[in-house]
């Protein structure tokens, strides 16, 4: 029997620094995979790699003994020792390795719960399997069940909704105000970090013109040209204000830039158009009075971090429906795996007892005379009915352990009817590889009883 | 047309609960609400076509103009909230269709005063008043969801929605209706001037003074939410406390109306 595997190192497990070394691109990936069908065991395998993880998914005949082998390559191919990678390392087996795999999925894993770029970047590395031919029939209907359970996950529930940082809730704050961003303009009063960062949000959001003031002009110049914006001197702060829509400021100034006597003459400038201030310094930079002249909006850090935090809390209580819903997609195929490891057991069975009975009819034919046809048809018939009534129980007990929720009563059944009849146990052959064009899907080998179950 | 009455009231009612639902968190809430207000409305349309076959058409009393005036309203609103999330807008649009529905049928009944619809001058003069108050009703339903946001955006109590409604862009449209509205109402004005001039002498208007001045204040607040936009750019909260005065002004005179009726 075949165990799916789930091995890597993710951000609960592993300091960045380790992570960054293991990170692997697409032409890494190209290498690896094939790498590890060759040396870790594997039948089925693929690597997702992104800030927060580097993931194996994989199916093997032992998801213990797989796992080990995964890091070992990984070791080798990085210089690390295995013993800092297996310190740092998660390696899950079965039903285990399967839950993990649907939870990260469905964005139930991440680092912010509910973030919608994991599900494209696990949906590029499964592609990128495939085209590597190291996806088979498991790894697909796993990952296919995965993907429809994490969209399921986005469209029954709220997980995903509400910005979860401070600079994408106060681009969302924007949105509110303005509409589509594409037709306003922002300013960065300030250049430090926080800026930068609000200043990403805005240009990803679509904004039209980005214009930065900061008292230094070496920085100021530094992340205008990094946003692709213009720089400003402070002088002209009263001017960029008539002409902004969001001012985001983040000075270091110990007291307040904007004020009402600043802000008054502006206004009026702006023929009652709204702006809207986003004060992420602290000390703060824009005096609350402001807020007493029509048309002006404006939110502080902790306005900013209440927001988020609700949405976090939103998205946590989210998080536990969502979890039912991947449970139920989680099920359904522990439930179709289970009844594909039986099958070719209840086979070998069927193959093995009609191979006995056949052998003893050829043996005792000699003794029994000559028979007439109808004689011969009856006693062949006694002997298979023999052969059919014995192997009833075994049969039943055996597709009953396929719909049952306890993977390893079903692995021990396995292993007991293996024993007791002596079946042979089949081999997981290696995953044919395909050519890079992703055509011709390997088919891995027929799935082996017996093997070791998992934690 | 019992049956049209009933069903329309039952589904205005649980539209205007649906949307309350909404806007307390129940997200799935808002597409029921669309459903069953469009249903209300439509309901609301057949109630008022029933009653025209039967003889008594939309501009018969006041009461039928303010019935025929809230379902268009209702088409209004769906006309500018496709494509768009204005849940806000519908929890105000729909219990205005319900009350506008209940007018007509509590307060019409044969004894009340007919308009005299005859002449030509008297029939336009209704047609752009019950247009007017569709317009108006809207465009005070837009100011007040407007004035509602804007004042939890400046207390920081907003909590972004996606693809809700933006704050400019309830401006914009509330622009527009009063672009609309304001000349409906102008000429609206006129005409019931000339109506009653032509009616019960020049004279007559001096009885009426109440209308006269109510309407001439709800008139005045029209033409500054257009003439101080363009001239000074006054926008936002300033021209949806405006727009609110006109409309409590034209609801003065539809009532003043109605208690004579």
């Amino acid at each position: 029997m075949s165990d799916l595997v789930a091995v890597g190192w993710n951000h609960k497990t592993a300091p960045v620094e380790l992570r960054e070394q293991l990170a692997s691109g697409e032409d890494d990936a190209r290498v690896i995979l094939p790498t590890l069908v060759r040396e870790a065991d594997f039948s089925e395998v693929m690597l997702v790699s992104t800030c927060n993880r580097v993931e194996i998914y994989g199916v093997a005949r032992s998801w213990a003994q797989a796992g080990e082998r995964a890091l070992r390559v990984l070791a080798e191919r990085r210089g690390l020792t295995s013993e800092l990678l297996l310190r740092h390392a998660f390696i899950r087996g079965t039903h285990e390795a399967a839950h993990h795999i649907f939870r990260v999925t469905a964005s139930l894993e991440s680092m912010v719960v509910g973030e919608p770029q994991i599900f494209g970047q696990v949906k590029d590395a499964f592609d990128l399997a495939r085209a590597h031919g190291t996806v088979g029939s498991i790894l697909d209907r796993c990952l296919s069940s995965a993907f429809r359970g994490a969209k399921r996950v986005r469209t029954e529930t709220a997980i995903a909704r509400g910005a979860a940082s401070v600079p994408s809730v106060a681009v969302d704050l924007a949105k509110s105000i303005f509409g589509e961003l594409g037709g306003c303009s922002a300013l960065l009063v300030g250049a430090g970090e926080m800026a930068q960062q609000a200043g990403i949000h805005l240009r990803s959001a679509g904004i039209s013109g980005l214009t930065v003031v900061n008292r230094g002009e070496a920085r100021g110049q530094a992340l205008a040209a990094e946003l692709g914006g213009r720089f400003t001197p402070w002088s002209e702060l009263g001017a960029e204000l008539c002409r902004a829509d969001i001012v985001i400021t983040s000075t270091g100034a110990p007291r307040p830039v904007i004020d009402r006597e600043l802000l008054r003459p502006v206004m009026r400038a702006r023929r009652g158009s709204p702006i809207f201030l986003v004060d992420i310094a602290v000390p703060r930079d824009v005096d609350p009075d402001v807020l007493k002249i029509e048309q002006v909006f404006l939110y502080n850090v902790d306005d900013l971090q209440g927001i988020v935090d609700d949405n976090l809390r939103t998205r946590a209580s989210e998080a536990e429906r969502a979890s039912v819903l991947v449970d139920g997609e989680i099920a359904e195929f522990l439930t179709w795996q289970r009844t594909r490891a039986v099958g070719p057991v209840i086979q070998r069975l069927h193959q093995h007892a009609r191979a006995i009975a056949e052998g003893e009819l050829t043996r005792l034919s000699g003794r029994l005379g000559a028979l007439t046809p109808e004689q011969r048809k009856a006693v062949e018939s006694l002997a298979h009915g023999i052969v059919q009534k014995l192997l009833h129980q075994p049969v039943t007990a055996l597709r009953k352990s396929a719909g049952g929720d306890d993977p390893y009563a079903q692995g021990a059944l396995i292993d007991a009817i293996q024993s007791l009849f002596a079946l042979p146990e089949a081999d997981l052959a290696p995953v044919v590889e395909a050519p890079a064009s992703g055509e011709g899907e390997p088919v891995p080998a027929a799935v082996p009883a017996g093997s070791r179950r998992g934690r | 047309m019992l049956v049209l009455f009933i069903l329309a009231a039952l589904l205005y009612s649980a539209a205007s609960i649906f949307y309350g639902l909404e806007r307390s968190g129940a997200e799935r809430a808002r597409a029921v609400a669309r459903i069953l207000l469009a249903l209300a409305g439509a309901l609301h349309f057949a109630w008022i076509g029933a009653q025209s076959a039967s003889g008594a058409h939309p501009f018969a009393s006041v009461y039928k103009v303010v019935s025929f005036g809230a379902v268009i309203t209702v088409g209004l609103f769906f006309a500018i909230a496709r494509g768009r999330s204005m849940a806000a807008l519908g929890a105000i649009i729909a219990p205005i269709g319900l009350v506008g529905l209940a007018t007509a049928a509590i307060f019409d009944h044969p004894g009340v005063d007919r308009l005299p619809a005859s002449a030509t001058l008297t029939r336009v003069h209704i047609g752009l008043a019950t247009a007017g108050l569709a317009g108006f009703i809207l465009a005070a339903g837009l100011a007040a969801v407007y004035l509602a946001m804007e004042r939890r955006l400046r207390s920081r109590q907003f909590k972004p929605k996606p693809g809700a409604i933006s704050l400019a862009g309830l401006d914009r449209i509330h622009h527009r209706a009063m672009l609309v509205v304001t000349p409906l109402y102008t000429l609206a004005m006129v005409t019931g001037v000339l109506w009653i001039a032509r009616a019960g002498g020049i004279g007559s208007l001096r009885d009426r003074w109440f209308e006269l001045v109510i309407g001439g204040v709800g008139w005045l607040a029209c033409v500054a939410v257009l003439g101080l936009r363009a001239a000074l750019g006054m926008r936002g909260r300033r021209a949806a406390v405006l727009t609110l005065i006109a409309f409590v002004c034209t609801v003065a005179i539809f009532v003043f109306y109605g208690v004579r009726a």
